[in-house]
């Protein structure tokens, strides 16, 4: 699982990130593309000293701005049991 | 380091980001670019040195101090990565008990007095990098500069 392909796995999920002037975005993922550019639903958007509120209905990140991005913790653990059930479908057909 | 000695080819293939194939699923503590620190168990990475982090802590070191915050599963764009290495199980132990001695506090406490910390870094270097100048020097990024601005 690329990370890439991990946030691609993370549309219409609720998102926390962290930009590099420290201000940090939550939100909904809509889309994503292979920059790491986002575009978000439902945004609240956090100052860099954490005393300011922004709220928005959507919101583009350019990819080059983000630190990090926080997605729900069961997503990961979900991906790969999705995978492994799909190897064992492809063994079992190819069994047959 | 690498497991791979078919004979067929050198051992210390992987330089760049490959290199980072034998620490998957282990767990690592990472160095950001802004002074940070990460711990956790390192998911997947690839060629941009983007990482996936898994059951992620950040710890904020200050004398005498610490704190603590949990952070889930991080995509971390590879650009704000400075350091990442693993760390040794049966040292981890010697940690915690170094932990033990040290008093545990509040994160956004911990968080304030870390950007203050990092503003007078930030001052101290524009100081003398003023003095530099003025002497006519260039100026001396290499040692001086705190790589977080």
């Amino acid at each position: 699982m690329l990370p890439l392909s991990l946030l691609n796995a993370a549309q219409g999920l609720p998102l926390m990130l962290e930009l590099k002037s420290r201000e940090t975005i939550n939100g909904y993922m809509l889309a994503c593309d292979t920059f790491m550019n986002l575009t978000l639903r439902d945004v609240v958007c956090t100052s860099a000293d954490g005393k300011e509120f922004k709220k928005m209905d959507e919101m583009f990140v350019r990819g080059t701005g983000i630190r990090y991005v926080r997605v729900p913790e069961n997503l990961l653990d979900q991906i790969v049991d999705e995978r492994a059930v799909k190897r064992e479908e492809r063994r079992r057909k190819a069994g047959q | 380091m690498n497991d791979i000695d078919d004979g067929l080819m050198p051992l210390q293939v992987f330089t760049t980001a490959a290199s980072l194939l034998e620490l998957v699923d282990k767990k690592v503590t990472l160095s950001l670019r802004n002074g940070r620190t990460l711990f956790g168990v390192l998911r997947s990475f690839d060629s941009y040195g983007n990482l996936v982090v898994q059951e992620t802590v950040e710890r904020i070191y200050l004398e005498g101090k610490y704190a603590e915050a949990d952070r889930g599963v991080l995509i971390i764009r590879g650009e704000n990565l400075a350091l990442l290495g693993e760390i040794d199980l049966a040292k981890e132990e010697e940690l915690e008990a170094k932990h033990a001695g040290l008093e545990k506090i509040d994160f956004d406490q911990a968080s304030d007095e870390f950007a203050k910390r990092d503003e007078k870094l930030k001052e101290d270097f524009l100081e003398k990098e003023q003095i530099r100048l003025q002497a006519g020097l260039f100026s001396n990024l290499v040692a001086d500069h705190p790589y977080r601005f």
